[in-house]
This record gives C-alpha cells, structure tokens and sequence, in this order.
C-alpha cells in the first residue's frame, strides 16, 4: 500500500495575544504515517490535542512546528501546513473532507442544498446532486418534510447528521472525522457507520475521533494513543 | 493553478504632504494611521494580494483600517499614491461593435486587460470603460451608487447605455430580468429608489452591479445597516449570485459573520496595513495577529 499521509513532530500553541500572551497546548510532538485506504483512530482523553491534528491537517489551524506530508491526486506531495492558500481551497473541494459535529448553518438554505453543495464545486449537476443528497439524507433517517427546510432550526442530532451527509457525500479521497456520532441514538449511529463503512470499502482514507469504543473498533484499522 | 483575475501590488493611498518617517511611525504597532511627524494620513501601504476566477475574498477591519480605501482604488474611485493593478479578463467585446460605444471609442479602442499593463497608469477614459464593463460595486449607502430620483429602471439602464446597448425594448427587457434575479418588484421598476426600503435599494444597487456581466464584484458593506431578515435574504441573495455567475467578489466588512458566510479568503487589515491573512476558517478559528483574536473575540 502506498504512503498517502505522514505527519511528522506536528505540533500546535497557540499564543493568547489577549490574555498577556498566554501560550496554550495544542498537540505536541505527534508523528503517525498512514497509507491508502487505511482508518487511523485517535484515542485519549479530552485536551489531548485529537481535535487540533485534525485541524491542522485540514488549515483550520497553522502548524507550529512539522510537517504534514500528503499525496495528492493533483499536487503531488505537499506539506499542507505550508502550501499556499488557493492549493489548499482547491483540497478542499476535490480530495480532503472534515467532519465534526457542528453544522454551519447557511441561512435560507435547504438541508438538501446543504447537503448537496460539495458535489456542485466538483462539478455534479445541480439535479443529481439533490437526488444524492436525498437518499443519502433518507438513509441517516432525516424526516422527509425537513429536507427542503432550513436546518437552522433542527435538533442538534439532525444538524450533526445533514452535516455529516455534506462532509462525505463527495466520497473526499482523505476524511477528517471528529466526533461525528456524538449526540446519535443507536439507529441513526448504526447508520453512520454503515455509510463509513462503505466509503472505507471504496478506498476512502480516514482519520478518525469517536468517544465510543465500539464504533472505534468497527471501523479503525489502527489506534493513535495520545496522551498529556 | 489559475491565473489571478486582479492583482494588486502595494498598493498605497496617503493624505497630505508626507514625510520619510510617515511610513514607520505609523501601521498597527503605532497603533495610528495618522505620521505623528507630518500629519499625513496613511490610508492603506503595501497592500499586496490578488484574487482568482470565482473566487470571494473578504476584507475585515475596523473603522478607518483601509479596508474600503481599497476597493475604492481598485474601483478607481480614488487615485491611489502608489501601487499597482493588473486585472486578466476574457471580455466579449462582440456586442461593443457597434452603437453608441463605437462611435465613443472611434476606433473601439477597448483596454488590453491580459494582466500584463498596470492598470492604475491607463487614462481615465480607458479606466471609465474598463469599470463600465469588468466591475460592479454595491455601496453600503445607496446614495453613492443609485441617482435617488431617477426611476429604478433608469439606473440599471443608465450602466447599461454606458456599455454601449442601444435598443429601449431590449435594456427593458434585460432590467426586468435583472430585478427578477435580485427580488426587486418588477411592477416598482419605473419608480424612483427614494421611495424603496433600504433593503430593496440594495439589490436595485446589486442588479445595477451585474447588469454589464463584470467579472469582478465589489461589496462595501452591503448589509451593514439592514436589519437582520432582510440582511439574511440579500446575503443569501449574494451567495447563490456569486456561485452562479462564478464572479471574483472582494466583500468589505467589519462583520465577521457575514465573512464566514461568504468568503474563501480573509485579508484582517488595521492601521493602513494588512496585518492577517489566510483561509477564512482558519483565520476565525486560529487567528495569529493580536488585533484579529481581539477582533474574533469581540464577535457576537
């Protein structure tokens, strides 16, 4: 298997510029290699830096020291802490997705559009979109009368699904994921996992978070322990 | 990677005399945009960034940080101190063959826009028709883009006869789908904009923007002022119009809801100077400049 991610002595402060210029702990020294079509799982406790890895591997935050090595399909490889911002944009759009459980909500915009709008950046029709964005809606059991409804007024486990649907309804070539089940009941969760399970089956690198042990184990090749 | 669109290359603007120790003792370390020495006014220095195909870019900053100075230049609403501009367009000259603007151009002289001349040194003559055709602008006070007591209508074809359209059933025609897209009453289009709300003033000023086809949008502050529905439907307004006609739009705002809404790319500018730039959620989420935390944790 090829080498598609190797993140080397990745480690993020950040500098409270407003609180004196406190220096906070992101994540510290993290090194991990991942190959094609292998799911990674994050584990430990919560302030451990899980979340800031993910961030930075996808520039919602700067590194502070490392490098992220990635493949890509269209850039070769790249160290995404340092590649400039349109390269990144265009990652974005084609080949890296991030999940986590909060929804940005877009006002006046339907759940379906929601959902359906990373397939229009990579040039899907705006009919097909829908029409994938509804099933794949239908199979995390989003009530049919809610689809053409602004999500801004949803359940929290509502929103966390739309999102999740937006985030891997492209089939991204590297998914982010951070805590996509956290508020799901076992129905809905179950669901979830079927659909990771399936992009897993396609080819679909993963890096993931999940506080329950079960889904970790249904789904991740390997663990990353980390620890304070 | 595409090529940019617009480029600006330090760009500078200053008010008054000038002095050397203008440029150092002020910016946002100084704290100040005003030379302490000479009284100069440094209204933007060394804005430097350039803007892709379809892209949207935010400027966020507050009051008297530089940030509308510089779509003003870019505008060429202002004549800038210094600096330059390329912009790279296709433009389909092909309706301009003939009518009113052949007969203005003589020998339809349209400006080379292939990135390679600064435009800031073109005659004003050829900058007029460059702004005519390749860029729109929506004011925060529609006073300076909408003549207030000419029909609705009329402002949009006003913009229109400047781009050389002849024909009154044919620029009818095209307002009426023009107000259609932006949700301005089609029946209300032969009245003055004095008497619209403020909310309808700015889409007649967004339909005026797109009537030509610009490539690049400019939007100073559009919602600021509107409340908070009608803010929310002409910001989504913008979103779907930007997506749709793949327009590169520079957004100037002090809220940073409204830059997380619509923009890919974040310049944070105070004091005359850039002090951040970067992917607008990485900005919000990990801002890096002392005055841009502050500005993410004063948010609402």
């Amino acid at each position: 298997m090829t080498q598609l991610l190797a993140v080397h002595n990745l480690t993020k402060t950040f500098t409270m510029h407003t609180l004196h210029s406190r220096v906070i702990k992101g994540c510290t020294d993290v090194s991990f290699t991942l190959a094609t079509g292998e799911v990674l799982g994050l584990s430990g406790p919560s302030g451990t830096g899980k979340s800031s890895i993910l961030k930075c591997i996808y520039r919602a935050y700067l590194p502070s020291a490392g490098e992220i090595h990635y493949s890509s399909e269209r850039l070769g490889r790249v160290d995404l802490g340092r590649i400039d911002d349109h390269q990144m944009i265009m990652l974005r759009q084609h080949e890296i997705g991030y999940v986590t459980q909060f929804l940005k909500v877009i006002p006046r915009v339907s759940a379906v559009d929601t959902v359906a709008e990373p397939l229009l950046h990579k040039g899907v029709s705006l009919a097909e979109a829908r029409s994938r964005a509804t099933s794949l809606l239908k199979q995390l059991y989003i009530p049919e009368n809610l689809f053409d409804a602004c999500p801004v007024t949803f359940s929290g486990g509502e929103q966390q699904r739309v999102n999740f649907a937006a985030g891997v309804i492209s089939s991204p070539r590297l998914l982010l994921l951070d805590e996509p089940t956290a508020s799901l009941d076992v129905k809905t969760r179950q669901a979830v996992i079927d659909i990771l399970n399936r992009l897993k089956e396609q080819g679909t690198t993963m890096i993931a978070i999940f506080h329950e042990h079960q889904i970790m184990d249904a789904i991740a090749d390997r663990l990353y322990q980390m620890n304070d | 990677m595409n090529e940019p669109v617009l480029a600006i290359a330090n760009l500078g603007k200053y008010y008054g005399p000038g002095c050397e120790r203008c440029i150092n003792s002020t910016g946002p370390v100084a704290a100040t945009n005003i030379c302490p020495h000479c009284g100069t006014v440094i209204a933007c220095h060394g804005v430097t960034f350039s803007l892709q195909k379809g892209e949207v870019l935010g400027i966020v900053g507050e009051s008297g940080s530089g940030k509308s100075t510089v779509i003003k230049a870019i505008h060429f609403d202002i004549e800038p101190s210094m600096g330059e501009m390329y912009l790279n367009l296709t433009i389909d000259h092909s309706r301009r063959e003939n009518g009113l603007l052949a007969i203005v151009n003589g020998k339809r002289g349209f400006p080379v826009v292939d990135g390679k001349d600064n435009i800031f040194t073109l005659t004003p003559f050829a900058r007029r028709q460059l702004r005519n055709v390749c860029m729109g602008i929506v004011y925060q006070n529609p006073m300076l883009g909408l003549r207030m007591n000419f029909s609705a209508g009329g402002n949009v074809a006003e913009r229109l006869l400047m781009d050389g359209w002849d024909h009154v059933g044919e620029m009818r025609q095209r307002i009426r789908s023009l107000f259609e897209r932006t949700e301005v009453d089609t029946k209300r289009m032969d009245e003055p904009p004095s008497s619209f709300s403020g909310g309808m003033q700015q889409r007649v000023q967004i339909a005026r923007a797109l009537s030509t086809e610009p490539s690049l949008l400019l939007l100073d502050e559009v919602t600021t002022g509107l409340d908070v529905s009608v803010q929310a439907r002409v910001l989504d307004l913008l979103r779907s119009l930007t997506r749709e006609l793949n327009l590169a739009t520079i957004v100037v705002s002090h809220d940073l809801g409204v830059i997380n809404l619509l923009t890919t790319r974040t310049l944070v500018m105070k004091s005359g100077r850039i002090v951040e730039s970067g992917l607008t959620n990485q900005v919000l989420e990990d801002p890096q400049h002392p005055y841009t935390q502050l500005l993410v944790s004063s948010a609402l």
